[in-house]
């Protein structure tokens, strides 16, 4: 307990350390450690902060974070579908000139079946490209989880069943599954990076506030 | 101090609390640091902290005179 005492201390400005922190410490010593000193202190050390900071960061970093939490969920929301394939070593030249053509036709099929537009892209990795035997990675991308899938399941079939004579040997790894949570927007990051703008932003007008009123005390 | 302000305002203050408080005191230059014990810090009150604690007192007087007698009367 001591020890988590002494990490909370650290908690509080350089400048109230130099002075306090010696005095401080030995009425810690003094004191019979429990939580409910132990949060006392933290409160105790982020209300000096907050003091030395003034509110203009905390408010901008606040601010930062509910734009950014805004812009997150505005923006739609969009799954992913994946399937991994298994290309032989018979697969891999056909598979690499051909597969980004077809697939697109494949693409435009599968959507003209639903009459739907919303195909958002279309990602084909190939994982390891080296003999005897490829990775392929098809990833499909809509608003529509159950769209996605079913997209990227028609793809699949498109390079396993469809196009046999051109990879004989290819097999699914990995079917296309129903995405339950989107790839975009990623809420947290949003968030987070709205609040890590918002306090850069803050640091920034405290300093140039800071930098004004300094020749004024300084007399 | 804890000990102290426990007893005679029965009200239990944490270290960052009293330490908090302790800052703000200084900083308007209400109390002062005394030499001495080596880690221990006492404090000393300074002519205007004197001055302030008078005022806040009397001001506090008058409120609990006011009070009690209207206090009386209900």
């Amino acid at each position: 307990m001591k020890r988590l005492f002494r990490l909370a201390t650290r908690l509080y400005p350089a400048w109230w350390r130099q002075r306090y922190r010696s005095e401080f410490e030995a009425l810690l010593e003094d004191v019979k450690p429990g939580w409910r000193e132990f949060f006392d202190v933290i409160n105790g050390a982020l209300t000096m902060q907050i003091r030395t900071l003034g509110m203009i960061p905390i408010v901008c970093t606040l601010a930062g974070a509910i734009v950014g939490g805004v812009i997150a969920f505005r923006t739609p929301a969009l799954f992913a579908s994946s399937a991994t394939i298994r290309l032989g070593a018979g697969d891999i030249a056909n598979a690499k000139s051909a597969t980004a053509q077809e697939l697109r036709a494949s693409l435009d099929d599968a959507l003209g079946e639903s009459g739907g537009t919303r195909g958002e892209a279309l990602v084909v990795t190939l994982l390891r490209g080296n003999s005897p035997q490829t990775t392929l990675r098809l990833t499909y991308l809509d608003r529509d989880p159950t769209e996605t899938q079913r997209v990227a399941e028609r793809l699949t079939a498109a390079i396993v069943t469809e196009k046999r004579e051109r990879a004989p040997s290819a097999e699914v790894l990995d079917a296309p599954r129903l995405p339950r949570s989107p790839v975009e927007p990623d809420y947290s990051t949003t968030v987070a990076s709205g609040g890590g703008v918002g306090l850069v932003l803050g640091g920034v007008v405290f300093l140039l506030l800071r930098s004004r009123r300094r020749p004024a005390n300084a007399g | 101090m804890m000990t102290d302000i426990r007893t005679f305002a029965d009200v239990e203050l944490g270290p960052g609390t009293l330490y908090g408080a302790i800052t703000r005191l200084e900083e308007r230059g209400f109390i002062r640091p005394v030499g001495g014990a080596a880690r221990r810090q006492p404090y000393r009150l300074t002519a205007m902290g004197k001055r302030y604690l008078e005022e806040e007192l009397a001001a506090l007087g008058s409120v609990l005179r006011v009070g009690l007698r209207r206090l009386r009367q209900a």
